[in-house]
């Protein structure tokens, strides 16, 4: 054996000397580069490559008079590359001749690239040529031809390429009888139904072949020329793509979802279609739906049009507004009770190089059925007493949006953004039950039952603009804007009740009944425009000055009536009409000094509010103020080291009193909570100060940040209640003392496994002081809370991932009325998400959580668990398909609670909801369906 | 028709002249940097079909971002680094700057570059690499010079690179870390123009600008490129682990 192995090392060992030999390094390759008239062609390259794969093994550059010499090769096969500008690349297989240590190749001749040809492709179209042998190749994409042209349009301008009146197609004199595309016979092969049909945008490259004759290939030898055929590439898919998806289920319980969206976009246009329904309040649009829908519109810039301290000029702008119904119904939060929803809509875009269109309609329909039990302790300084409501509610809510954005850069220095909203909608509402009020010692004070309902149809239009001027001069650039915007609401109410008034030992005292309708007309017209202007000073500095103009005006006439035995009676001293005008400037300035990773900015601003308003309605009043406020403004931000960054902001804010808690209105909807406004409210003015800074490492994986914020508020408007001896609650805003509060946040993240198992740690401190007035008494509430966040992401391998988090809460108030009404209440919640890959390709994911709620001073603690889970399997080729069952809430447990621990109140409300039902889904989805264990507890890529 | 011709041929004549009179052995290349977001995210096997046409939907239009780069070269060695002017820079908002400093030494060989990495800076030492050029046949214009092109393999990163090199700048560099060519590298396309360095400006014996050798401070970590490589391998076989873009953190 042992023999063996030394024969074999032998011998390689001698293969390997002889190999060595054979290749010793000292063979040597000359030549002389010249044209086609024997002139030199001085300095020009030669590459020596392997013949394989074309790999480069060394290169030099001939002298003068165009001669080289290679040096020191080794003795195998080469491949010579010879290159000159303008001429064609001349490739010589080389083979080393045993005994001659120099090969010498003599006169070079190289090919001239015809010169029209060169120009035009390479200099004019910029379209890289490629060389094989003697012909040519080169992108059809380069050569730009008008939207809308056909292939002939393309092929026309091609170099070398002729195209007759009728379509007949030829390169070099000869026609060109065939025609694929990517390979494939186009119509039976009819050169011009292809040229002439196909767009020209389609189009990726467009090859020219010779095609060898048959007879050519059996022979060797040919009668007749071989002949040209054109080949077209179409464009990938991803340029020109579509997907979507369709979602549909059934289950227990009468529950039924259907959603489904379909996408189809290229360069120049995207359109969208998406429709949703659903009766579990679950599986509705979120933001995947969302990008899915607006597409490359999804998110803005350059649309803000109130300009300010801010950066002024590059910010994206997302608006979660609830009153945009579109944008709720993909972001609205979970109601709770019985929902039935339903939404559908259409979005296009269109655009080139400078202009963007995009125009969308969005139709909603929600119908919500709640009925709730509440029970609410109310402890006043003198008094004590409770609530016990059981009431339904219905509403059905109806809306059309229609959106329309354009923008056009005019040149790289001008751009205009147009932004208009149409919006209309229509809202019942059914809301009915019985209030019944008690005192300390379980005494019924009062009993109503009321019956309410209305409807409301409003209309909505804005439209805004916005131009933005950029200057030669860098750092230089000014904005206008303008919005305009009107409201039109009509509304009106049927209220019924009886209230039953009760003195000491439940003796009847006394019977007060409500039949009324109200009809209130609201109109609103909103002015507001801008103006900005940026001054570089030196590099690192800019001035940045504005100027906000804004005006609304608010129009309201309600009118209400009593019922009366069959006749309607105006109620003058509950009608009313109103129109106010408020009218804001704002004029400020700021200093920006921006280098190098670090940005601060100081600036003032001087508000004017100028608050008009008329009000009809039992008396005549009229409201002329002015208001003036300084608006300080600081920030600074910086980043100089990389993954870290320290942030400071300092910011004043003014608000104007709202209209509705202005003018003296009595709202009497509810008898025993009145609300009645403040004609001498004056604006609340806030402070904010924020601090933090963020270090992360994404080498080991690890984040910290922490954040410190205070804030205060002058002349907050403060909710003022006077409680009567019958429980009747008279309510205003007044300006008073105005809230405290700072914190902390803290958090930490760090992996014990690296990308396997991963620990994500925060801590949260709130102190906060307010004041409410109840019975003009002052009640301060102090509170201290502390909350903790620990979160662990579990995912070991492909067929398993495990997200856990616990988060504890603990609040401590006191109360300065009475101290015994001080309370703790501690909050819990812990949560578990697990996926795991079963066997035969089947999946299961499950959802758990758990929330715990303990409240000491009243002997308050409520548990709810909640489990929804579902296993399933994706199929189909490309897997396309998936079907699915869930089961939601298994332990049949949730309850639709809120609870409320505020001030003087302590309430608790349980609103019918939907518990534990089945489900049985399948999902179409033009891309196919991930089977893949979810591994990710975010959204970012 | 004629005075097309005229213009054809004058083009050519002055483009031929050029290409045969002038040796452009020192200078300075203004490249462009650009870098397509979404496709990069074509690369990172986490994501789903879905969701990767959803990105393209979204961001797709709008994905491209530029950066100025610029190479000083002379016959014996070249420098990359940031221009001084950036293009797209917002107007009134600085950003920090990637610590960045490319220096080939051609008649050493060797090379000595400042690599930012996602938690600190490293000073890499080393030969200059030797790259498998695979020499290609297509032929095109970058900025005014004929380039040939030859593509290799970020053994790293796992990318297709494909680089335009002029044989009429004789030195043998290029932007970013690549050299090894008869010429000098005019345009490099990553991944299918993922990301596209193109040179836009070759400005001839500029004064004053020479080729120099990143400073050497305590702060950074010397290394060679072996070592870097690790690194970077490491990195990015963590970050599709662990389901994030090894990109944002890293030169692409």
């Amino acid at each position: 054996m042992r023999v063996y192995n030394y024969l074999i090392i032998t011998m390689v060992l001698s293969f390997w000397v002889g190999l060595g030999n054979a290749q010793s390094s000292n063979w040597q390759i000359k030549g002389n580069v010249t044209d086609t008239s024997s002139s030199p062609l001085s300095l020009a390259s030669v590459m020596v490559l392997h013949p394989e794969d074309s790999t480069l093994v060394t290169f030099v550059q001939a002298d003068q008079k165009g001669n080289f010499t290679i040096k020191n090769l080794k003795s195998i096969p080469y491949l010579l590359k010879i290159s000159y500008v303008g001429f064609l690349p001349k490739n010589i297989a080389v083979t080393p001749v045993l005994g001659e240590a120099i090969l010498d190749l003599g006169q070079i001749k190289m090919l001239e690239i015809s010169k029209e040809l060169f120009e035009v492709v390479i200099k004019t179209a910029k379209a890289p040529m490629t060389i094989r042998g003697d012909t040519i190749e080169y992108d059809a994409t380069k050569f730009k031809v008008p939207q809308g042209s056909t292939v002939e349009d393309l092929l026309r301008r091609l170099p070398g390429m002729e195209v007759s009146a009728d379509g007949t197609i030829s390169t070099e004199g000869q026609e060109i009888r065939k025609v694929t595309v990517d390979g494939r016979k186009f119509f039976g092969g009819d050169p011009k139904s292809a040229t002439k049909n196909l767009p020209a945008e389609g189009i990726s490259k467009v090859q020219l072949f010779t095609e060898e004759t048959e007879e050519k290939k059996l022979t060797g030898a040919s009668s007749t020329p071989p002949e040209k055929m054109m080949n077209l590439t179409l464009k990938d898919e991803f340029k020109n793509g579509s997907f979507g998806k369709l979602i549909a289920g059934g289950g227990t319980s009468e529950r039924a979802e259907l959603k489904g969206n379909f996408n189809k976009f290229n360069e120049s246009m995207q359109l969208s279609i998406i429709g949703s329904g659903n009766n579990t309040g679950r599986n509705g649009l979120g933001w995947d739906d969302y990008q899915d829908f607006r597409g490359s519109q999804s998110f803005n810039w350059n649309d803000e049009t109130d300009f300010g301290f801010g950066g002024g000029n590059d910010f994206m702008s997302f608006s979660f507004d609830d009153e945009n119904s579109m944008n709720s119904s993909f972001f609205g939060g979970r109601q709770t009770g019985l929902p039935i929803n339903g939404s559908g809509g259409l979005n296009y875009s269109w655009f080139n190089d400078k202009t963007e269109i995009n125009s969308v309609y969005f139709y909603n329909y929600n119908k919500l059925f709640a009925e709730a039990i509440r029970t609410q302790e109310n402890y006043l300084p003198d008094q004590y007493f409770k609530n016990n409501d059981s009431t339904t509610r219905v509403t059905k809510n109806m809306g059309h949006q229609a959106l329309f954005r354009g923008e056009h850069k005019f040149d790289s220095m001008h751009t205009l953004v147009v932004n208009l909203n149409g919006q209309l909608s229509n809202r019942l509402n059914n809301h009915f039950g019985n209030l019944q009020y008690s005192r300390a010692n379980g005494i019924i004070s009062n009993l109503t039952q009321f019956d309410n309902s209305g409807e409301t149809n409003s209309s909505n239009g804005n439209g805004s603009a916005v131009f933005r001027k950029k200057y030669k001069n860098k750092g230089r650039s000014s904005g206008i804007s303008t919005v305009l915007s009107r409201f039109d609401g009509q509304q009106y109410n049927e209220i019924e009740s009886e209230n039953n008034f009760f003195i000491i030992a439940s003796v009847f005292d006394s019977l007060y009944t409500i039949r009324q309708t109200n009809e209130t007309n609201n109109q609103n017209l909103l002015i507001k425009s801008s103006i900005m202007h940026v001054e570089p000073i030196g590099k690192k500095f800019f001035s940045q000055t504005f100027y906000n103009f804004s005006r609304r005006i608010e129009q309201s006439d309600r009118d209400v009536f009593d019922q009366q035995d069959q006749n309607e009676i105006r109620n003058d001293f509950l009608s009313r009409d109103y129109s106010n005008i408020i009218q804001t400037h704002r004029v400020g300035t700021s200093l920006r000094y921006s280098h190098q990773g670090t940005n601060v900015s100081i600036g003032l601003a001087r508000q004017i509010f100028n608050l008009n308003g008329e009000f009809n309605g039992g008396v005549t009043n009229s409201i002329d103020r002015q208001f003036q406020n300084w608006i300080p403004n600081f920030s600074f931000n910086s980043s100089v080291r990389k993954n870290q960054h320290l942030h400071a902001n300092y910011s004043v804010s003014a608000r104007e009193p709202k209209i509705q808690d202005l003018q003296p209105i009595i709202d009497n909807s509810n008898p025993l909570y009145i609300r009645i406004g403040n004609p001498d409210l004056i604006p609340q003015i806030d402070h904010r100060l924020n601090f933090g800074f963020r270090k992360s490492n994404p080498i080991n994986f690890t984040n910290f940040s922490i954040n410190l914020y205070g804030n205060f508020s002058e002349n907050q408007f403060v909710l003022e209640q006077n409680v009567d001896s019958n429980l009747v609650t008279t309510a205003r805003i007044i300006n008073y003392k105005g809230l405290k509060g700072t914190g902390s946040w803290l958090s930490y993240g760090f992996p014990i496994i690296k990308t396997k198992l991963t620990l994500n740690l925060s801590y949260n401190l709130n102190i906060s002081e307010s004041f409410a007035l109840v019975n003009s008494f002052e009640n301060e509430t102090f509170s201290i809370t502390n909350g903790g966040n620990v979160n662990l992401n579990i995912t070991p391998n492909e067929t398993i991932s495990a997200f856990l988090s616990a988060r504890i809460s603990y609040s401590d108030t006191k109360y300065s009325i009475e101290s015994s009404q001080n309370q703790q209440i501690m909050t819990q919640n812990y949560s578990a998400s697990i996926n795991v890959k079963l066997f035969w390709g089947i999946l299961a994911s499950a959802n758990f959580n758990y929330d715990r709620f303990i409240n000491d001073r009243f002997d308050f603690s409520q548990e709810v668990p909640i489990l929804n889970a579902s296993v399933y399997k994706v199929f189909g080729k490309n897997n396309h398909f998936e079907t699915r069952i869930s089961v939601y809430d298994i332990f049949n447990r949730n309850l639709g609670v809120n609870l409320v621990a505020n001030g003087n109140i302590v309430s608790e409300t349980r609103t019918s909801t939907l518990r534990r039902y089945g489900l049985l889904s399948f999902t179409y989805n033009i891309r196919g369906i991930s089977n893949k264990v979810n591994q990710r507890n975010n959204y970012y890529h | 028709m004629k005075t097309i011709q005229i213009i054809f041929t004058l083009l050519a004549f002055a483009f031929f002249s050029n290409a045969v009179f002038s040796q452009l052995s020192s200078g300075r290349i203004e490249y462009d940097r650009t870098i397509y977001w979404t496709k990069i995210m074509d690369e990172l096997p986490y994501l789903s079909k879905e969701e990767l046409a959803r990105n393209k939907l979204t961001w797709g239009k709008d994905d491209k971002y530029t950066t100025q780069y610029s190479l000083i070269y002379n016959q014996n060695a070249s420098q990359y680094i940031e221009s001084e002017i950036q293009k797209e820079k917002s107007d009134q908002w600085s950003w920090r700057k990637e610590q960045l400093n490319y220096y080939l030494d051609l008649e050493k060989k060797t090379r000595s570059d400042l690599v930012e990495m996602p938690d600190k800076i490293y000073y890499v030492e080393s030969p200059e690499p030797s790259f498998k050029w695979k020499i290609l046949s297509e032929i095109k214009e970058v900025s005014g010079y004929v380039c040939m092109s030859a593509e290799t393999i970020d053994t790293v990163r796992k990318h297709k690179i494909v680089a335009w090199f002029t044989p009429e700048i004789p030195v043998s560099s290029g932007p970013e870390w690549y050299s090894g060519l008869p010429g000098m590298i005019l345009e490099l396309d990553i991944q299918n123009g993922s990301c596209v360095i193109t040179a836009t400006n070759i400005i001839k014996d500029p004064v004053n600008q020479t080729p120099t050798v990143p400073a050497r401070k305590k702060k950074y970590k010397i290394i060679d490129l072996a070592k870097l490589h690790e690194l970077q391998t490491s990195y990015i076989n963590q970050c599709i682990l662990s389901r994030r873009n090894p990109y944002w953190n890293m030169r692409y």
